[in-house]
């Protein structure tokens, strides 16, 4: 379909109106600006780290995750205790057993040494 | 003093050569970034994150293609990594504004106007920047560079890394596009 003629004429203009365009200037203080936003991102990586710590969802994590790490470690705990204690008992027959020897060989001794006089 | 001098100067964290390479090149990347975001603000906001990247990336430019070439690559990515923000950023609040949770009113852009432009064509480049806006990224890159950069097909196609013959396949699908879109417009606003 044929367009209307002062249509392809305003579509033709359009197309080349940019034509002749100079170049648009940019902020004749862009370097400053750069400057201050690199070492506001520098300065800004610990009140980032602060800020998101700070948030109350990961505050509230935190606290949970160090409560949870603290009963586990405690039921860890305890159930070595028993096994432990289990062990200890063990040791300890083993050495009243080694005592109970060296008490009746002090004890034979002791008698020894009562009997001679 | 010579580009390679300069780039040489940056990558040993010499101050001085950054600001150097920034008054040297300001204006391109911001005419780049200004062409493509259609908005002074964003394009300053866009130019000073182009500089960021060079002083930040300086070491991966190896000195294969020119400084400029290689200024052209990264304005075009972060000024259409910016539109892509924008659009989603949109899209989101005109869903808030749909469910009623973002009372305020989605604004519609602006017309922009390029200072560059002559004054007799203002009106129209106006409308030709509205169009432009609505074509493919790569459409909209390589006609911007080309028309508003003065740049050859074989610039354009060393700063989008492609090949001349796909730069003329763009510009040829841009133009198609762009006369559609402005047959549209003059038809609905010449009743």
């Amino acid at each position: 379909m044929k367009l209307p003629e002062h249509i392809e004429k305003q579509v033709a203009e359009t197309m080349a109106s940019l034509d002749g365009t100079s170049r648009a200037a940019a902020n004749p203080f862009l370097y400053t600006r750069i400057k201050a936003a690199m070492e506001a991102e520098e300065s800004g990586f610990w009140s980032k780290t602060a800020s998101f710590m700070t948030r109350p969802i990961v505050a509230v994590a935190t606290v949970l995750v160090i409560l949870l790490m603290n009963s586990l470690i405690f039921i860890n705990n305890q159930d070595s205790h028993s096994n432990s204690n289990m062990a200890s008992q063990d040791e300890d027959q083993l050495l009243s057993r080694e005592y109970s020897v060296a008490s009746i060989n002090e004890e034979t001794l002791y008698t020894l040494n009562e009997e001679q006089p | 003093m010579s580009d390679q001098e300069l780039i040489k100067q940056l990558k040993e964290g010499n101050e001085s050569a950054f600001k150097t390479i920034v008054e040297k090149w300001q204006d391109m990347v911001f005419n780049t970034c200004m062409g493509l975001v259609q908005d002074a603000n964003d394009a300053e906001d866009v130019a000073q994150e182009v500089f960021i990247q060079v002083y930040e990336s300086v070491e991966q430019f190896k000195g294969e293609s020119k400084f400029s070439t290689w200024l052209y690559r990264i304005a075009v990515t972060k000024s259409l990594d910016h539109l892509r923000k924008k659009k989603r950023k949109k899209r989101f609040a005109f869903l808030q504004s749909l469910f009623g949770v973002n009372e305020e009113e989605v604004i519609q852009d602006p017309e922009f106007h390029h200072p560059g432009v002559k004054l007799e064509n203002k009106e129209q480049a106006a409308v030709l920047f509205k169009a432009i806006s609505k074509l493919p990224d790569n459409q909209k890159a390589a006609f911007t560079l080309h028309k508003l950069e003065g740049l050859s097909y074989q610039e354009v196609a060393e700063a989008l890394s492609t090949t001349v013959s796909s730069v003329e396949s763009l510009m040829h699908r841009a133009r198609g596009n762009l006369r559609k879109i402005l047959t549209d417009y003059y038809q609905k606003n010449n009743g």
